[in-house]
């Protein structure tokens, strides 16, 4: 390196200092987030991603170890239970939906019913849960026959499933009315419940730990269970962190940097407690994952590490939103807000997209693939390789706000895809070029895999960056997010077809021979083959679901740019004392007459 | 390719929907909603089961169907591969013709069927035509089959040379007609037996008066699940009754011992063949013939075995030990997977040839290894062969070679008395100690280790909430507030920047302002350290 290089780098690593010590505390101009902030996304993030990964071992469902190992609940169980409440779910989202996307602000007259809807589920579900209504009221022998032959259940322990269910939705959902109107204007819409959900959450995950549930039988053991785990499945404590620094800026190069730099590196902490300690201390202190004790100890304390941490950076993020104050919002009733999902085209094409790359649901998991069937390594080497792949992505993903900014959304998605299908073909290769070599198979696989994600990992990012435009995209259109109408229209129209076209790959294994034991993947050829028939089928959907981008997709930075130059005017005409109908009539044109006024002074 | 680049629409905020796209939703909706319950409910109750056959086998032009697949549910315990059935008003019948092939995977991972007829038209076997039925107790084939043959309940091929399939639930004990006529069910070995007392009466063909039937039901229910499915209809109960024998599941059965009139007193218990012993003749054992026989504690093999085929013995987890006759020449991929009861010291005897990858993958990694073989040159081995452990990248124990089998049986003598006699000091002071810390789950040492961790966190956390929640400055020292103020007020700064549009600047404008800022911030720094 000759002198003057050293000199210019010297100087530029100087400046950066200079640059980073200077915005400690005060953004950089045309910025709005100081590096302070970082510190603190970094440890609100890290903490938050981590929380959600620990807290991951729990749930009421056939993945949870403690439930299924320990509790011994029947896998069917689920199903019956999914199915019990399917109807009545779709109803209280619909209700959510409402309640989430106006912030908790409804007309006097819609907040009263809500209330009134909700204490009414509350005290029936207390009341049925006190009283055993299935020696009060008379059941016919049939529907009695019927329910005990369902598994884990009798008629007793079906009226208090029943119950738990409605407490937990009419409580739940009072409560979020009531804390979202009397504190989201103070804490905003992502942060608030992490407050007030945490230490209940606390709770329940002891309760769900400790409490002597397994001595009772099976029957009354299934509806405690499922009452401890509604109600805390009321309490999420966990993804405020990462939701703000989603929307840490307006400007969408900072919510990149800010989501490749701070957020990026925050993700080791869940690496260390969660990937590594977890299993290690696991092992050596429990026995096994599957032990009680892990539960008791271990993951509680895991929690509670994580919680402080994001504890220590949550207060002092901020989400960035331009918007008018909540209390100038204008309500958004049920068929505006579908409406607005309808007029919203992206999120079809992106629907369109998920649904054309379902052909691929069902597939086998590749890294499981390697490790546990072809190389069948599941201690050490399995960590090495899985934590190896897992940090290939991690330059792409430093590099994406670069990236980012030099390339259209739409180009980084079809190169993604196409990478994706590279990457299937170079999987179908090594099964079928050496369909007997287990080693070399398995080793093509992993660099295949390696490849791709390393020349993902950016576009990945861009396409977290991509959701939150479409977001700030509806609230031009509608003036609010409307995440919760997004979310759940979309699975409606969308999930019964996901549901078909996922069938497609579990039917070509059992014709295979593969069916719901998974040791027979140990056999070679039977790997291959299915690997090789999943595969081709995820090569399809990779090529195909690049069509809908090709053919429709138009949101392009600059329209990004006037989307949220409509925004921030609406905000600061909020800000100037303008009325609710002043604030939503801001166009596109005005903000160019502005820019252009601006420029003219 | 162009890129299209249409005009931003305008904000459509306070539209609605028309009363057709209204209606339209709606009905879309329920559409897509009643599917969705109608394919959990399929899914759920799977009452359809499906056959499925073809014709022409691998290209030969034999006339016969080929049957391909089956897939069962709860009531389909008795399967009969002879003539293919045809679905006709929502059932299956049997229907003319012949099946004369079985191919690979037909019947697989089944949880309900009990016993399999192979007619005298069945030619062909495919290798792994029947794997994994969990609750398979018996093959019967028909004496007229010219290919194969069942013996107790066990497939092979007609001349007895090679073990095809043995059924996991295997009872040689039980035959089926013995179980139709129930009562005669008396001889059987009993083992686990379980007895409890139901109280409750009895009406014959009264369900809502028989309070013992639900009694038993209840019971049932929450103490044997896996048996209940089997168990809940009152016919059930009342051919139990009748019988005082019922068998519901996996060589599992129920036994009224004493009749009351107001209770009965029921053993429950199950019986499998734990031994097996593979008839001389026999020279080869099948890919996956006794796949997850876990019932199997002990599997002798014939002088006359010259092959194990792939997953031969896979999982059979409760299997001590295989003793592999001199005379076997392959052993293939996968043979003793998972049979980690297999401890100690095994032989291998000279004769072997080839040794399958993976052929004692997660076995005990102590198994010492007794070769025949002079060295590796006289013996094909599969990759990891040997058992290790997770996390070691080499077989823990070196095998050893030009080894006699009395010097491996010596070893093994040695290792079972030096155990015996370790258990017997062990005494049962330490199994009781270890129950109960089972039993407990609860260590204090370490409850109290999560409480002194829990205290000091929950007081940040609750400090944080305050703080964030109701009073910003709560338990704040002086400094820490004024810094806090000083902070609120940067904030409402950037804010009024922001709102006037200060903060957005072109990147040319932003380098010229920063020079600014810089001077700026250097002469307020001044003024601050005047000021201090």
């Amino acid at each position: 390196m000759s002198d003057n290089e050293k000199t210019s780098l010297g100087v530029k690593l100087k400046s950066f200092a200079g640059e980073f010590t200077q915005h400690w505390n005060t953004p950089k101009p045309g910025r709005y987030v100081p590096y302070k902030e970082y510190l603190w996304d970094f440890l609100a993030v890290g903490g938050d991603y981590a929380l959600r990964r620990v807290l991951g071992y729990l749930s009421f469902s056939q993945w949870c170890f403690l439930v299924i190992f320990y509790y011994e609940v029947p896998v069917l169980t689920f199903s019956v239970l999914n199915i019990l409440f399917l109807i009545q779910g779709k109803f209280w989202a619909l209700i959510n939906m409402i309640v989430c996307d106006n912030l908790g602000f409804l007309p006097k007259k819609t907040e009263r019913l809500l209330y009134t809807l909700y204490l009414f589920f509350a005290t029936l579900g207390v009341l049925f849960l006190v009283f055993d209504f299935s020696t009060i009221f008379s059941i016919p022998a049939s529907v009695e026959s019927y329910v005990t032959s369902l598994p884990g259940m009798n008629v007793r322990s079906l009226f208090k499933l029943f119950a738990a269910h409605w407490i937990a939705v009419g409580w739940g959902g009072a409560r979020a009315i009531f804390i979202r109107k009397k504190w989201l204007p103070k804490l905003g819409r992502y942060k608030l419940f992490a407050y007030f959900n945490v230490l209940p959450c606390m709770l329940f995950v002891l309760l769900i730990s400790w409490l002597p549930l397994y001595e009772k039988p099976l029957t009354e053991r299934i509806w405690q269970l499922f009452l401890l785990f509604q109600l805390y499945g009321i309490y999420p404590c966990w993804d405020g962190a990462v939701n703000i620094s989603n929307t840490i800026s307006p400007d969408p190069h900072e919510r990149m940097l800010v989501r490749a730099y701070p957020e990026k590196l925050s993700h080791l902490l869940n690496s260390i407690l969660v990937e590594s300690m977890l299993p290690i201390l696991a092992a050596a202190l429990t026995g096994d994952i599957t032990n009680i004790n892990t539960y008791r100890y271990i993951i509680p304390i895991m929690m509670m590490v994580c919680t402080v941490v994001m504890f220590a950076g949550l207060g002092n993020i901020k989400e960035r939103i331009p918007q008018p104050p909540v209390e100038k919002k204008k309500y958004i009733p049920f068929w505006n807000g579908v409406h607005g999902i309808f007029k919203n085209k992206y999120i079809w094409i992106n629907a369109l997209s998920e649904l054309i790359d379902a052909l691929g649901n069902g597939s086998l998991g590749i890294k499981d693939i390697i490790l546990i069937y072809t190389w069948r390594e599941k201690g050490i080497v399995m960590v090495i390789v899985k934590n190896l792949v897992a940090m290939m992505g991690n330059p792409g993903a430093f590099l994406s706000p670069w990236i980012r900014k030099r390339f259209q959304y739409r180009t980084l998605i079809l190169f993604k895809r196409f990478v994706l299908a590279g990457q299937s073909l170079g999987y179908i290769i090594a099964c079928w070029v050496f369909s007997d070599n287990y080693f070399m198979s398995g080793l093509i696989m992993l660099i295949s895999l390696c490849l791709g994600d390393m020349l993902n990992s950016a576009i990945s990012l861009a396409q977290t960056d991509m959701d939150i435009r479409l977001k700030d995209y509806q609230m031009y259109l509608s003036g609010e997010r409307l995440e919760n109408y997004q979310g759940t229209i979309k699975d409606w129209f969308v999930s019964p077809f996901t549901t078909l076209i996922s069938l497609v790959i579990p039917l070509l294994f059992y014709r295979i021979g593969f069916t719901s034991d998974y040791d027979i993947l140990f056999v070679d050829s039977i790997r291959s083959k299915c690997m090789v028939v999943s595969i081709a089928f995820d090569f399809v959907g990779h090529i195909l679901c690049c069509l809908p981008y090709i053919l429709f997709w138009d949101y392009s930075d600059e329209k990004h740019k006037k989307v949220i130059a409509v925004l921030e005017e609406r905000e600061r005409r909020a800000d100037a004392g303008a009325t609710q109908e002043e604030i939503y009539a801001v166009t596109v044109d005005d903000t160019a007459l502005r820019e252009s006024g601006e420029s003219a002074e | 390719m162009a890129r299209r680049d249409s005009a931003l629409p305008s904000p459509d905020i306070g539209g609605t929907m028309s009363k057709k796209g209204k209606v339209a939703f709606v009905i879309f909706l329920i559409i897509v909603l009643g599917a969705s319950v109608v394919f959990s409910f399929n899914t759920l109750s799977r009452k359809t089961y499906e056959f499925e056959y073809t014709e022409n086998y691998n290209g030969t032009g034999k006339a016969g169907y080929v049957f391909k697949g089956f897939n069962g549910n709860s009531t389909i315990t008795e399967l009969r591969v002879g003539h293919p059935f045809e679905k006709s008003d929502g059932e299956w019948n049997e229907t003319q013709g012949d099946v004369i092939a079985v191919k690979q995977y037909t019947v697989n991972s089944d949880e309900y069927l009990q016993y399999i007829y192979i007619d005298k038209s069945v030619e062909y076997i495919e290798p792994m035509a029947f794997v994994y039925c969990k609750a398979l107790r018996a093959f019967y084939v028909d004496e007229e089959n010219p290919n194969y043959c069942s013996v107790n309940g066990i497939l092979y091929t007609k001349d007895m040379k090679e073990i095809i399939s043995y059924p996991i639930c295997h009872c040689t004990q039980v035959v089926f007609d013995d179980i139709k006529a129930g009562g005669e069910v008396t001889n059987i070995g009993r083992e686990n037996v379980e007895p409890f007392t139901i109280e409750g009466k009895y009406v014959k063909g009264d369900e809502d008066a028989s309070t013992l039937y639900r009694s038993f039901r209840d019971y049932i229910k929450s103490h044997y699940q896996g048996d209940f499915e089997y168990l809940n209809t009152f016919d059930g109960f009342e051919k139990f009754m009748e019988n005082k024998v019922c068998v519901p599941y996996i060589g599992t059965y129920y036994m009224i011992t004493k009749n009351g009139e107001n209770s009965v007193d029921i053993e429950r218990f199950w019986t499998c063949d734990e031994k097996y012993e593979v008839p001389e003749g026999v020279e080869k054992i099948a890919s996956k013939a006794f796949y997850k026989c876990d019932r199997l504690v002990s599997i002798k093999l014939p002088s006359t075995v010259k092959s194990i085929g792939d997953m031969a013995f896979f999982n059979c987890w409760s299997t001590a030990l295989i003793e592999l006759p001199d005379g076997l020449e392959t052993i293939g991929n996968d043979a003793f997977s998972y049979c980690s009861n297999m401890k100690y010291a095994m032989f291998i005897p000279a004769s072997v040839r080839s040794i399958g990858h993976h052929c004692f993958y997660k076995c005990n990694e102590d198994i010492i290894f007794y070769m025949g073989a002079k060295d590796e040159s006289q013996i094909e081995l599969g990759g990891r062969w040997q058992p290790r452990s997770d996390n070691s990248f080499s077989a823990k124990v070196k095998p050893v070679w030009d080894a006699e089998r009395a010097q491996c049986d010596e070893f093994n003598a040695g290792k079972y008395a030096e155990d015996e006699a370790a258990a017997a000091q062990a005494g049962e002071t330490q199994a009781a100690a270890q129950s109960e810390t089972a039993a407990n789950g609860l260590n204090k040492k370490a409850l109290a280790v999560l409480i002194a961790f829990f205290i000091p966190c929950f007081a940040f956390i609750g400090v944080q909430i305050i703080r964030s929640v109701f009073k910003e400055d709560f338990l704040m020292t002086k400094k820490g507030k004024e810094r806090l103020a000083k902070r609120k007020e940067e904030n409402e700064k950037i804010h009024r920047a922001y709102i006037n549009g200060e903060l957005e600047e072109s990147p040319e404008n932003t380098e010229e302002k920063t020079d600014k800022d810089e001077e700026t911030n250097e002469e307020s720094d001044r003024g601050g350290e005047d000021n201090e």
